[in-house]
């Protein structure tokens, strides 16, 4: 996975729709419709809700193991300009899958790229930092250090 | 046609759950009537190549990640298609596929090249989908047969020579044997491997 936490670097593909696929959809719809003119695109595969097994590696032999099952939602769109998008969310927000696959197909087009990492990409990266620093602040809080006393001998 | 450029997936069904269960009865129909053509209401765009709504539609339908697929040459530009929608994969030999695509049966390859099915697993065969020239109005085949009360008619136009007649040095097998879907726009007709037939 990229690491994507150094704010000023270019968020390449898997990291990107790592983003939009944990971004409020609401902050997407936001962007969305702040498009002006919002390009026209076709539903290869219109949001649909199924299960994924997750799969996680055993520590030591690194060998697969299955997690569970979670719900997904996914979307693939085709812009009126050609490139094709793919979204992939938890859960069952059909809007945000179908959001997050419009917004990976746009940031494939050459000339939305850049405007799109700067408006919308290092926003959905302060977002999720700042999250992700709240978190480890709140149980930072709670941390519990264990240590032995010599005993004897 | 969009010969010369790339082939992106285009969209499949617009409604999956409804529109494949009425395309499997639609095809359900023409395997328990033998040579009773059907027309298939498939509202998905058509891959470039040969294969018509029918073909295409069945293939959305039946198709999944459990069958693999061989497609003859003039068919492979659905490939990409039915690979984005079905998830299926592609079958290295004709002896492996569930399902073959036919886009030019003037070109069939040898029948007994496709899985044939075991006798004790007679299902695990290759089911064609052949697009065909006309389904009505070519070389009379008179059809006869479990599913058929007298009588069918089929005017099937575009085999190779003997395409008939090697189907039929086929039936000596019994349970083994290929089951056929032929394809013509948006019609279809099934040819069971029970079926007999008179040219």
């Amino acid at each position: 996975m990229l690491d994507s936490s150094a704010s000023s670097a270019t968020v390449l593909r898997p990291g990107w729709m790592g983003l939009l696929a944990q971004a409020a959809p609401e902050d997407l719809e936001a962007h969305w419709q702040s498009l002006a003119p919002q390009p026209g695109y076709t539903l290869l595969r219109p949001a649909e809700t199924g299960l994924v097994m997750v799969r996680g590696r055993i520590s030591g032999s690194g060998a697969p193991f299955n997690l569970g099952e979670m719900t997904m939602t996914r979307c693939a769109v085709r812009m009126a300009e050609g490139p094709v998008g793919f979204g992939h969310v938890a859960g069952r927000n059909r809007r945000h899958a179908e959001l997050a696959a419009i917004f990976d197909a746009l940031l494939q087009d050459r000339h939305r790229h850049d405007g799109l990492q700067d408006s919308l990409i290092a926003g959905l990266v302060r977002a999720r930092d700042a999250a992700r620093s709240a978190d480890r602040a709140e149980i930072a809080a709670t941390r519990v250090d264990f240590f032995t006393l010599a005993r004897g001998e | 046609m969009r010969a010369g450029t790339r082939d992106f997936p285009l969209p499949g069904f617009a409604d999956p759950g409804s529109d494949s269960q009425r395309i499997f009865r639609s095809v359900l129909d023409a395997v328990a009537h033998p040579g009773r053509i059907v027309s298939i209401e498939a509202p998905a765009d058509l891959p470039s190549g040969p294969l018509g709504r029918a073909a295409i539609g069945t293939a959305l339908a039946l198709l999944d990640f459990e069958t693999p697929v061989w497609l003859d040459e003039a068919a492979r530009p659905a490939f990409s298609h039915l690979r984005f929608h079905c998830n299926c994969p592609e079958a290295e030999t004709r002896d492996s596929a569930a399902f073959a695509f036919i886009g030019d049966p003037a070109r069939l390859p040898a029948l007994d090249g496709f899985a044939l099915g075991l006798d004790p697993y007679p299902d695990r065969s290759t089911t064609l989908v052949i697009e065909v020239a006309d389904l009505a109005r070519g070389g009379r085949l008179s059809l006869s047969g479990p599913g058929i009360e007298n009588r069918n008619q089929l005017g099937v136009a575009g085999f190779r020579a003997g395409f008939w007649s090697e189907r039929a040095a086929l039936a000596p097998l019994f349970p083994r044997g290929l089951d056929l879907i032929l394809t013509c726009g948006d019609l279809l007709a099934a040819v069971p491997r029970t079926t007999r037939i008179e040219e």
